[in-house]
């Protein structure tokens, strides 16, 4: 096994500040690898004098660009405040011209422009000086590392600036072995599904920024031409997160669509027929092509428990944990005025269980829905799957990173409140840590949902001229959760800065938490589905 | 090892990345006294209301802007226009009428336009030409300060030099002070007839008002910008960074490599890009180790604590530290044999006159340099205008 390259960056200010931004001004941090990146081969670049890169460099660089690396970093936060500060054009040709004419009170005051700052605050220990690493694994690429390292060194050592001009920074390169790592700071690694979106290198990132420079040097030769930024075509976006941070959940999402290729709309108050099916459908799927690694399970154990849901009584006995998956019908949301009706249906699985999820999904994609006895489908619905860089709006609004979450469909809560509050807020409790959710927050709850169109927790309205005076509404619910308290919820993620009194500051969770939310009894089959709303 | 080359393994080595200077500084009224940092604009976002940048602005723990990069920079640079430094760096004034500007003074330096409509035009254009092949020697003869504190040929050539030196005032743990102020006018206009109570009682309050303006009634200020108290220190925080140095050379003058061998060529320049080397780090040592500016605003008076004196680092790319003695004598001794070493470049004995016909030119995209769109299109509207004109009857 190879020994991983990394660069190490450092923050050299002794009061370190970071001044680089994403798209949209917003800052950046950690910074990118591309920008790590582009600022190696400025490096490179400058110490060929003008002439090209030596070919053992370009050779050293093309390896680097098609790595995906992992970066450690310090903690930063962003600057409470910013500020504006004014520049003077390059203008004074203007100013002087006017002083030649005689116009003595010219100045180049008047040509000049503003500029917005708000640096992110990078944390020092001590007198150490805040150290970014870009480790690259060296496993796959062909240049024996320490070569590597003798190439790439002196290009890395020049690095003199890592954001704006004024961000000075010392680097290095050195050869880590991979096991035996332990630098200090927050580890962000690659994801598939959930974190920051950084800008990542990729192959013809080298050549991309050598022609775009080429292009910026000669913007004035033939008048001005602009040179437009970097394009999704020279860089990758990629989802970078801690490794402390919440897990999002893996998820696939399938269209409902019938014979003509037309989408299906399914009324919301009837999700579970889409979740029985579905799920129905997993488990015959699952009988006739289980995964080849059951961990220890018999096929007919894994597709009862992990498929169907059905946890043993053995296991429920020994309180020994349950997972399985959830298949969630997603009422289309958005607009205020979107039908919510049920095109789309998500299967979520348990964190770390991708492979199975996976194995699932090639089976289910294009697969007919059964109709249940009562229920009536278009003919020739199937599931046809949404692919995951597909933009979706209503995935997005369920799976996204959000620091406050609403229910759509109401949350079912362990157990009856028997109308006391107190009660309520226990339930709900218990609901959130069986969900899986243990960062801090504090919950509001209400029959109602944030969302106009989505129905209320009730279960009956009065109807005198039912012969019970009260007539069934909402959300058809399973029969095993007819008795158990409903409400929906909004949950915000953070805390109080004095946890025992409920009116001090509140301070919003760091990292947002990333969907999908299913809460309570209920969520395996659609039920407390939440929605992204701050 | 000499004086000369006492530093020299800073510039061949990539070993030492950079000195960092941490300065603490006190208000000439005491550490406990009032000091008026910088203001600022509201920033775009509304975030920042506009005042100080206090951050956070609220709470005890937190840290004031008191003078950022740029303007540290714009009060040193102007340091070698002193006569005690002046012969280190060219002295190059350009006069415009009745006024004239130190080239130290411009704000984009050597890559300022004010350079573009004089004779130097030509030269500086050449001088950034050669740092794109990477040659700084031409410019290093014009404009040294340049190499030091950074540029930008934004308006020619694109060449981009890195800021070496960067220097940065902050305060500490600071508690911001409102004051107010009333003015009294020493007469009562209205007894004289000057204008109506009526029209007294409208100009009350409102700063627009003509009377208001020109001092004709009472003015109230309240709760406006008083100052500062920095509970926990103020400090300049200065950085050079030696890794950019290293990435500036020089090479030898074509007859100086007449007849040479490739290795011989290569000693040459070697020789050329250490002299260059040690005059620029001379001239950021000066930079870096004098003695800050004291006097930044009104009510801004800043020294240096002599019960806390500064702390000159050295930072090697590995990111070790160790503590180093240099003293501000010390730097201008070492800037003066390298300065001698290189060969200052000439100063013109007159000041360098603005010259309107290049500027003219430079507008309308005629000059040697890059046309700009203004004057790309003036050049295409021309043969046009020609082809109206009545030609010579063909024989």
């Amino acid at each position: 096994m190879k020994p991983d390259l990394c660069i190490t960056i450092r923050f050299i200010q002794p009061f370190p500040l970071f001044h680089g931004r994403r798209d949209a001004e917003q800052p950046e941090w950690p910074p990118s690898p591309m920008r790590a990146f582009q600022a190696l081969l400025n490096a490179a670049s400058l110490r060929a004098r003008g002439r090209s890169l030596a070919p053992e460099v370009r050779q050293a660089l093309q390896a680097l660009e098609v790595l995906r690396p992992e970066v450690i970093a310090p903690r930063a936060t962003v600057s409470a405040v910013g500020y504006r500060a004014y520049v003077p054009h390059n203008q004074t040709d203007l100013v002087t011209a006017a002083w030649h004419r005689g116009n003595l009170d010219a100045s180049i005051a008047s040509h000049r422009m503003e500029k917005d700052y708000r640096p992110l605050r990078v944390e020092s220990i001590g007198d150490d000086l805040p150290a970014l690493h870009y480790v690259y694994s060296l496993d796959a690429t062909a240049p024996d590392p320490d070569d590597m390292l003798r190439v790439i060194r002196p290009a890395v050592r020049a690095i003199t600036h890592l954001g704006c001009g004024i961000d000075q920074v010392v680097a290095d390169a050195t050869l880590v072995d991979s096991s035996s790592i332990h630098l200090p700071g927050e580890r962000w690694l690659p994801s598939a599904q959930s974190g920051r979106r950084l800008r990542v290198h990729r192959s013809g990132s080298l050549d991309a920024l050598i022609n775009r420079h080429n292009r910026f040097l000669n913007r004035l030769q033939d008048g001005w031409t602009p040179v437009p930024p970097l394009t999704a075509d020279d860089m990758d976006q990629v989802r970078y997160r801690r490794d402390t941070d919440p897990l999002q959940r893996p998820h696939v999402l399938f269209k409902l669509v019938d014979e003509n290729d037309d989408t299906v709309n399914y009324p919301h108050s009837q999700l579970i027929h889409i979740a029985g099916m579905v799920r129905h459908l997993a488990v015959e799927l699952m009988k006739r092509h289980p995964p080849r690694d059951l961990k220890g399970r018999t096929t007919e154990q894994w597709v009862e428990q992990y498929v169907a849901g059905h946890q043993s009584v053995d296991d429920k006995s020994a309180g020994l944990p349950h997972v399985q998956l959830s298949y969630v019908p997603l009422p289309s949301t958005g607009h205020a005025h979107t039908n919510p009706a049920i095109r789309r249906v998500m299967i979520v699985a348990p964190a770390g269980d991708e492979a199975w999820l996976e194995h699932l999904v090639q089976r289910l994609d294009g697969q007919l829905l059964k109709p249940l006895p009562d229920t009536k489908l278009p003919p020739g619905t199937h599931l046809q799957l949404i692919p995951e860089d597909r933009k979706d709006g209503v995935r997005d609004a369920y799976t996204r990173d959000s620091r406050t979450w609403a229910s759509f469909t109401p949350v079912i809560l362990p157990g009856h409140d028997d109308r006391k509050p107190e009660k309520t807020r226990k339930l709900i409790v218990k609901a959130l840590a069986q969900s899986g959710i243990d960062q801090p927050c504090e919950f509001e709850w209400s029959a109602f949902s944030h969302f106009p169109k989505s129905y209320s927790a009730h279960k009956y309205v009065r109807d005198e001229s039912a012969t019970d005076g009260k007539r069934r509404i909402g959300y058809i619910r399973p029969n095993h959760l007819l008795d158990q308290t409903a409400v929906h919820l909004v949950l915000r993620f953070g805390r109080r800065e004095d946890p025992n009194d409920p009116d001090s500051r509140w301070i919003p969770a760091e990292e947002p938490i990333p969907g999908p939310l299913t809460i309570g009894a209920g969520r395996h089959c659609g039920f407390g589905l939440m929605a992204g709303v701050g | 090892m000499n004086d000369l080359n006492k530093y020299d393994n800073w510039l061949t080595s990539d070993a030492v990345a950079a000195i960092v200077i941490r300065e603490p500084l006190v208000p000439v009224e005491g550490s406990d006294g009032v000091f008026f940092p910088a203001t600022y604009a509201a920033a775009e976002d509304k975030g920042f209301p506009g005042g100080y940048n206090i951050d956070p602005p609220t709470g005890e723990k937190n840290v004031c802007l008191v003078d950022s990069v740029g303007s540290q920079a714009n009060r040193i640079e102007p340091l070698f226009a002193k006569p005690s430094y002046a012969k280190l760096v060219p002295q190059i004034v350009i006069q415009a009428g009745d006024k004239s500007v130190n080239l130290l003074e411009a704000g984009h330096r050597a890559g300022d336009a004010i350079a573009r409509c004089t004779l130097l035009q030509k030269k500086l254009q050449d001088a950034f030409k050669a740092v794109l092949r990477g040659n700084a020697l031409d410019l290093a003869r014009i404009a040294p300060t340049s190499l030091v504190f950074g540029v930008w040929d934004s308006r020619d050539t694109q060449a981009k030099l890195p800021r070496l030196v960067a220097s940065t005032i902050r305060a500490f743990d600071v508690q911001a002070i409102r004051r107010g102020a009333v003015y009294v006018p020493p007469l009562n206009y209205v007894n004289m007839e000057v204008f109506t109570e009526e029209e007294q009682q409208k100009a009350a309050g409102d700063n627009k008002n003509p009377l208001s303006k020109r001092g004709f009634v009472n003015a109230l200020a309240s709760a406006t910008h008083g100052g500062v108290i920095a509970k926990g220190g103020l400090r300049r925080d200065a950085t050079f960074s030696l890794a950019a140095l290293r990435l500036l050379s020089a090479e030898a003058t074509a007859e100086e490599l007449k007849d040479k061998s490739d290795e011989e060529r290569k000693k040459l320049n070697d020789e050329a890009t250490l002299k260059l080397r040690r005059y620029v780090l001379g001239l950021a040592l000066v930079s870096l180790t004098a003695p800050p500016q004291t006097y930044l605003r009104q009510g801004c008076n800043l020294v240096p604590d002599i019960d806390n004196p500064r702390k000159v680092t050295l930072v090697n790319a590995d990111g070790k530290r160790e503590e180093f003695k240099l003293t501000h004598d010390q730097a201008i001794a070492f800037a003066e044999l390298a300065a001698k070493e290189f060969g200052v470049g000439e100063s013109p004995k007159e000041p360098v006159k603005f010259d309107p016909d290049l500027a003219k030119k430079d507008i309308a995209g005629e000059g040697d340099v890059a046309p700009t769109k203004k004057g790309r299109a003036q050049k295409k509207a021309k043969p046009a205008a020609k082809a109206s004109e009545p030609t010579e009857p063909q024989q």
